[in-house]
């Protein structure tokens, strides 16, 4: 894991739905965003302390952070006035914890340090729960890692895990048991969001190395992941906010663009 | 389409919004010299800064961290979605 920006360029409205847009990392393709190339002063690692809110919930609480140039980042749940530190799961080194997702219970999901590993965690408002890793090696996942990025309201959480093998496979988490989804071919996926039908997006490499979208819906075999494409270039990526899924690539000619992907009540066949 | 007001910075971006149709994100302040978390509520955006714990202010002093980035954080998704990825 590492230090590493990515080039993220605008915010789009689907109805009550909020889609965000990414980049690859390498400098190509984030050149290639012509239209909303991010500016130097953009990077966090020229500031020495930056805040944000990554998420909210219909009551107005928030998913927030703040981020250190030198190493470190803290998390917070927030209301309007005041904020309640989230706990890490324990680390020994410099810790830095996300929280990236809240659902309408208040529930927030991010990724902490833990021992000498990452693991994604649930916070009720009081206590961060480890959520743990895949179930394999030599100790059952006790050395491995896994970060979490999105919750829904069923109190489900996606994210990506470690294998044995190395590559992070994405997963779906409820009530303690964690399920690796496949991949587009690749040997890597990672999930972002969920909706409160189970429906999941997320990104995955092919096996020509590329990396592209996917929708896998709720009840389908596990490794049966829907390729959402590109948009005629050679990236994408999706997210999940509720009913609706968007998702972003780029276009043959570099510029980035987004579409909406199918809604849980539209989705694929 | 509304444009969301600033902290008084060049830049502001969003990444999520309520049913209420609160948005949040994160903002430059005046002088372009910090990123700060904002709420913006419909009519006002409130600087999470000034939510925050003094205890937390008192942990940003970067002297008193190491430089090691054992679990980095990169900006990902959205200007101001700050994920730890692997």
């Amino acid at each position: 894991m590492k230090l590493s920006s990515a080039a993220v360029h605008r915010l789009a409205w689907l109805g009550l739905t909020a889609s965000l847009a990414t980049a690859p990392l390498d400098a190509g393709a984030q050149t290639a965003f012509k239209l909303h190339q991010v500016p130097p002063f953009m990077d966090l690692q020229n500031y020495t302390v930056s805040t944000f809110a990554n998420a909210i919930n219909r009551n107005g609480l928030m998913a927030s952070g703040l981020y250190q140039q030198l190493g470190g980042g803290t998390s917070f749940r927030c209301d309007k006035t005041s904020c309640v530190d989230i706990p890490e799961l324990g680390s020994q080194h410099h810790s830095s914890t996300s929280a990236e997702g809240i659902n309408n219970a208040g529930y927030v999901v991010g990724t902490s340090p833990y021992e000498f590993m990452s693991r994604g965690y649930l916070f009720d408002g009081s206590t961060s729960k480890n959520l743990g890793a895949f179930s394999e090696g030599v100790c059952q996942g006790c050395n491995l890692s896994s970060v979490a990025h999105g919750i829904n309201n069923l109190g489900q959480v996606v994210g990506a895990g470690e294998t044995v093998d190395g590559p992070y496979r994405a997963f779906i988490w409820q009530g303690g048991t964690m399920t690796k989804l496949g991949t587009l071919g690749g040997d890597s996926s990672e999930a972002r969001g969920i909706n409160d039908r189970g429906d999941v997006v997320g990104e995955s490499t092919l096996a020509d190395g590329t990396t592209h979208a996917f929708f896998y819906r709720r009840g389908h075999e596990l490794d049966d992941l829907r390729d959402l494409g590109t948009l005629g270039g050679s990236w994408s990526a999706g997210l999940c906010r509720q009913r609706s899924a968007a998702g972003d690539g780029l276009l043959d000619d570099g510029r980035g663009a987004r579409r909406r992907l199918p809604s849980s009540t539209t989705a694929p066949a | 389409m509304k444009a969301l007001p600033t902290l008084g910075g060049s830049y502001a971006c969003a990444s999520d919004i309520n049913v209420n149709g609160w948005i949040v994100g994160s903002a430059l302040i005046a002088g372009d010299v910090e990123w700060h978390g904002f709420l913006y509520d419909g009519t006002q955006m409130i600087d999470l800064n000034d939510t925050l714990p003094d205890e937390v202010r008192a942990r940003w002093t970067p002297s008193a961290l190491g430089s090691d980035l054992p679990h980095g954080v990169r900006r990902r998704t959205g200007v101001c979605r700050v994920s730890v990825d692997p």
